[in-house]
């Protein structure tokens, strides 16, 4: 062919062109790019996937982050007021315990002081009866030695010694 | 880097070697038209039929020139330039490669076939069409390098496919992989929409069909197929029943053809509108073959014009880059047009695919 005639057709090409390009069409169609096509599709489904599980994971951690910590503060609040709760509690028992020891203080010192005045009073009526015991020996005494004045005096002196003596 | 220069110099020796050979063979005989004129036809791969006419016509078309620089540069020139270029019965192996004549093997013609099986239908007497003195259908050298692109692609697709699409892709199935996504996100499918996936098989094979056949234009002794303008018809040929389909299956034959009025344009509007709408459908595909073809011609008919003026000793030198740089050109333009085959494919469906 010559330089000339480049710009002529020629059927033959023409048909043996469409045959091998549909001939290749139909076989790669079949054996490559269907087969390639598919996997680069269910490569990029997977992927596309991947993504959508990830964020739909991660979504579900924060809620799960968020209720856990409300979770925990509800905690922490119902564990503060728990605490508050009981050592309130504890001072209320203190106190109580502490008016309750002191009335019983209370109870033992009048206790205390009454049996003392009891005593007190017992050793007043017992020395009376010394007093009246005595007076009567110191009288008698007296009544027995007619007695002077310095005798009295003596005497009275004594019985009050012996009155010392004996409280 | 390395292994490029060395191919390139390697091309660059084999197509040169043969030129520079016969110039320095001839350049002692003062007749120097008379060399160029004999390296032209032998040079020149016309079948035997045509080879008169060849050398008719660089001697007498270029003679003004042969007498105005010595060596007839002009003759050589096209020679080469009809070498590189133009379809041939002959398929050149680099075999003999310091000789003019490389390795040539005769292609089988298929008036040959009519001959030798009695089959004369109206389709192959048509076909076989007789043009000065050979048949036109022919498996002409193009032809074989389609096949080649054919054979290569094949086994490219059939190796890609075992790792292409996979959790981690190697090798070959990364490079058509990286090459799918690409066109299937960013030409074919914002064209078409998404009704234009299940045409993707369509629009990959017309991609890697095209580019294939238009990287072996660029290795030495190769031709691109899609310089051939039969090639790149039968090729617009497919893209048009293409287009038709996708609208025929979006709208119905008829609604179809009823797209090609569009809505909304007054009635009387109808019998102007109708027909150059109708034609558009055919000037889409034949721009689609004419731009491939002439693309590819033309960088060839640079690349060979360049190499051919290395008859010229002053311009040896210098070619060498450009003829370099026209190659990375080349290159480029190789995927370039392949893209743009495809992404004009897709537009014109998806505008078939959605009509106004």
């Amino acid at each position: 062919m010559s330089l000339e005639n480049i710009f002529s057709l020629d059927p033959g090409s023409v048909l043996y062109t469409i045959i091998s390009f549909i001939v290749l069409l139909v076989v790669l169609g079949k054996f490559a790019w269907k087969p390639i096509l598919a996997a680069l599709e269910a490569r990029e489904q997977g992927i596309r996937d991947d993504i959508d599980l990830a964020r739909k994971n991660r979504q579900a951690a924060e809620e799960a982050k968020v209720a856990h910590e409300a979770a925990l503060g509800d905690a922490r609040k119902e564990a503060q007021g728990l605490l508050a709760e009981s050592r309130e509690r504890a001072r209320a028992f203190e106190v109580e315990q502490a008016d309750q020891a002191r009335a019983e203080a209370m109870k033992l010192r009048e206790q205390a002081a009454a049996e003392i005045a009891r005593e007190a009073q017992s050793a007043r009526q017992s020395l009376k009866g010394e007093l009246v015991e005595l007076s009567l020996a110191a009288a008698e005494q007296v009544i027995r030695k007619g007695l002077s004045r310095a005798d009295h005096e003596a005497i009275v002196q004594d019985a009050l010694r012996q009155a010392e003596q004996t409280l | 880097m390395v292994r490029f220069l060395s191919t390139l110099v390697i091309t660059l020796g084999l197509l040169a070697g043969p030129l520079l050979a016969e110039e320095g063979a001839h350049a002692p005989t003062t007749p120097a038209s008379g060399a160029a004129v004999e390296a032209a036809p032998a040079h020149g791969d016309a079948p035997p039929a045509e080879s008169a006419t060849t050398h008719g016509e660089s001697a007498g078309g270029h003679g003004g020139h042969g007498e105005a620089a010595p060596g007839d540069v002009g003759a050589v020139v096209k020679a080469g330039m009809q070498h590189h270029l133009t379809d041939s019965g002959h398929l050149e192996l680099p075999l003999k490669s310091f000789h003019l004549d490389h390795l040539r093997i005769p292609l089988p013609f298929l008036d040959a076939f009519r001959a030798s099986t009695g089959n004369t239908t109206p389709l192959i007497n048509w076909m076989v069409k007789e043009d000065e003195g050979h048949a036109y259908l022919m498996f002409s050298k193009h032809l074989v390098f389609m096949t080649l692109a054919f054979v290569i692609v094949l086994v490219v697709m059939l190796v890609a496919r075992r790792t292409a699409g996979s959790a981690s892709p190697r090798g070959m199935g990364n490079v058509v992989e990286a090459l799918i996504v690409f066109l299937r996100d960013e030409v074919v499918l914002p064209n078409t929409g998404k009704e234009g996936r299940p045409y993707m098989p369509f629009f990959l094979t017309v991609f890697f069909f095209i580019l294939t056949m238009n990287l072996l234009g660029l290795i030495p002794f190769g031709s691109s197929a899609t310089g051939n303008l039969s090639v790149t018809a039968g090729l617009a040929l497919c893209a048009f029943g293409m287009m038709q389909v996708a609208g025929m299956r979006a709208h119905g034959v008829l609604g179809h053809f009823k797209g090609l009025m569009p809505h909304g344009v007054p009635v009387f509007v109808a019998p102007i509108l109708l027909p150059i709408e109708f034609l558009g459908m055919f000037t889409k595909p034949f721009a689609l073959c004419v731009r491939l073809f002439a693309n590819m011609m033309a960088g060839h008919a640079v690349i060979a014009a360049f190499i051919g003026l290395i008859v010229v000793p002053v311009l040896a030198l210098t070619n060498l880059p450009v003829v370099v740089a026209i190659g990375m050109l080349e290159l480029f333009v190789a995927f370039l047009q392949a893209y743009i085959f495809t992404m004009l494919t897709a537009i014109f469906s998806g505008s078939f695919i959605h009509q106004h």
